[in-house]
C-alpha cells in the first residue's frame, strides 16, 4: 500500500539528500516521491550520458531516460542492494531501454547512432569534486578503450553502445562470428586488466 | 548443444548485450552449473558496467527532469484513484460505483478515443472465437484494481475486451500497443473505460503475429513510446 499522499512531504528535502542511495531505494518503493527526486538528480547525468552516447540524439535519450527512470519507479522492489549500487542498476536499465530505442530505429538512423564524431556536448560548466571526479573515471576508462587494437575496441562499440548483436556485427564488418566473439573477449580481458591497474574496477 | 569452451567464449558478447535472447537463456542455464563461466561473467560485468560511465559527461536538461517527476506524479494519481480507499478489497467496488475525480476530464477523452479509435468489428462477418488472455500482475495498481482482459478474433479482426478498467486520470487516455518481436509498437487506438468499467477496442491491424497486447495510459493524443510499464498486458502466448 503506498503512503498516503498527505504523509510525502513531511521529511525535508535537506535530509534525503544525506541518505545513501540504497535507504532512499527503501522509501521510492513505499512510494515515496521525494526520494526518487533526489536518486533522479544523483543518477540523471550518468544515465543521460549514456542514453546520448548510444542514441546519438538529445530527443531519443530524453526519452530513454525518461523511461528508464519510470521503471525503476515502477519497480524498486526488483532492486536488490546485494547485486550492485543504485548507480549499476539504473545504468542496466537506461543500456537495456537505448537498444530497444536502437532497434526500434531505421538501419540508418541507428548506422548514425553508432558513428563516432557527432558530439554535441553540453556539459556543465560547474566543477564541483564530484563532476571532476566522475569526468576523470570517465576519461581512465575511454582511454582504456582507445587503446586496444581498433578491431577490439570497434566490436565493443557496436556491441554495447550500438546495441549491435554479434551476428549483425559479423555482417557489418564482413567478419566470422567466430572471429567477432573472439575480439570481443579479448579486448574485454585487456580491458579489465588495465581498470583494475588504474583502480576503476577492483581486482578479481 | 554448446560446449563448455563454447560457452566460455559467449562471456565477452553477453555482459556486451550482443548475445540473442536464446543464446543469452542457453548461457544463464549453463551458468547455473559452471563456476567458472559464471566466475568470468562476473569478471567481464565489471567491464561492461566501466563501459556505461565511459562516455562524454553530459547534464542532463532541465525540462526532462520536470518530464520525469510530472509522470511519477501522474502515476501515483493514479494508483491514488484506484486506492482511494483505505481498504483495497472494497477500492474497486466503489471505484466502479463512483468513478474517479478524473472522470470530467475522461469523458472528453473518451469522445477523442472514439474519433481516434478505429474501425469497428462488424457482427456476423465470420466466427469469432475468444482468447483468454492472462493479464500481467505488475504493481500496486493491479491488486487494487485487478483488471481483467481478453482478446477476440473475427476473421482478420483483432478486438480488446477489458473489465475492471477505471476511468483514465484527467489528462490521460488509454492506448493500445502490439507486441511483435519484442517490440512494442503504438497503435493509433485511443480509448478511455466506460462508467462500467469496461470497454471493447479494436486492435489495429488484427493480432496476426501479435504476442501481446497492452494497454499504457498517455497524456491525450497518445505517444510514440510507453512511457509507463503496461497496466495491462493480454498475452498471446
Amino acid at each position: 500500500m503506498p503512503m498516503p499522499l498527505s504523509l510525502r512531504h513531511r521529511e525535508p528535502a535537506g535530509g534525503l539528500r544525506e541518505r545513501a542511495d540504497e535507504d532512499l531505494m527503501a522509501l521510492v518503493r513505499r512510494g515515496d516521491v521525494r526520494a526518487f527526486e533526489v536518486i533522479y538528480d544523483r543518477h540523471c547525468n550518468v544515465a543521460f550520458s549514456l542514453a546520448y552516447r548510444m542514441c546519438g540524439t538529445r530527443g531519443a535519450a530524453e526519452d530513454v531516460v525518461q523511461e528508464a527512470f519510470l521503471s525503476l519507479w515502477r519497480s524498486s522492489a526488483r532492486y536488490d542492494r546485494t547485486r550492485g549500487s543504485v548507480r549499476t542498476w539504473v545504468l542496466g536499465i537506461v543500456h537495456n531501454r537505448a537498444i530497444d530505442s536502437l532497434r526500434r530505429a531505421t538501419g540508418h538512423d541507428r548506422h548514425r547512432a553508432s558513428d563516432e564524431g557527432i558530439e554535441e556536448r553540453f556539459e556543465s560548466g560547474e566543477r564541483t569534486d564530484i563532476e571532476a571526479a566522475r569526468r576523470d573515471e570517465a576519461r581512465e576508462i575511454r582511454a582504456a578503450l582507445d587503446e586496444l587494437p581498433a578491431e577490439q575496441s570497434r566490436v565493443i562499440e557496436l556491441a554495447f553502445y550500438g546495441g549491435y548483436s554479434h551476428s549483425e556485427i559479423a555482417d557489418l564488418l564482413d567478419t566470422p562470428i567466430g572471429t567477432v566473439k573472439g575480439r570481443m573477449r579479448l579486448g574485454m580481458e585487456k580491458m579489465r586488466h588495465s581498470l583494475e591497474a588504474a583502480g576503476v574496477v577492483v581486482a578479481g | 548443444m554448446s560446449t563448455h569452451e563454447e560457452f566460455r567464449d559467449d562471456c565477452a558478447a553477453y555482459v556486451l548485450g550482443a548475445l540473442s535472447v536464446s543464446e543469452a537463456g542457453a548461457l544463464r542455464e549453463h551458468m547455473e552449473a559452471c563456476a567458472s563461466c559464471s566466475a568470468e561473467v562476473a569478471r567481464l560485468r565489471a567491464v561492461s558496467e566501466a563501459l556505461a560511465l565511459g562516455v562524454p559527461p553530459r547534464i542532463a536538461p532541465a525540462e526532462l527532469r520536470r518530464r520525469v517527476l510530472d509522470a511519477v506524479e501522474d502515476e501515483t494519481a493514479l494508483l491514488a484513484a484506484a486506492t482511494g480507499e483505505p481498504r483495497p478489497a472494497t477500492a474497486r467496488r466503489r471505484f466502479l460505483l463512483r468513478p474517479a475525480a478524473g472522470l470530467a476530464g475522461g469523458a472528453a477523452a473518451l469522445g477523442l478515443g472514439l474519433a481516434l479509435g478505429a474501425l469497428v468489428i462488424a457482427p456476423g462477418s465470420g466466427s469469432t472465437h475468444v482468447i483468454a488472455a492472462s493479464v500481467a500482475p505488475a504493481s500496486a495498481w493491479h491488486a487494487a484494481v485487478a483488471p481483467t482482459a481478453s482478446l477476440r478474433e473475427t476473421g482478420t479482426n483483432g478486438e480488446l475486451v477489458v473489465h475492471g478498467l477505471p476511468a483514465a486520470p484527467a489528462g490521460r487516455i488509454y492506448e493500445i500497443w502490439v507486441e511483435r518481436g519484442g517490440l512494442a509498437r503504438p497503435t493509433d487506438a485511443l480509448f478511455n473505460a466506460t462508467s462500467q468499467g469496461s470497454a471493447t477496442v479494436a486492435v489495429p491491424g488484427g493480432l496476426r503475429d501479435v504476442a501481446a497486447v497492452l494497454v499504457t495510459a498517455e497524456r491525450l493524443g497518445g505517444a510514440k513510446v510507453p512511457t509507463m510499464a503496461p497496466l495491462i498486458r493480454a498475452s498471446l502466448g
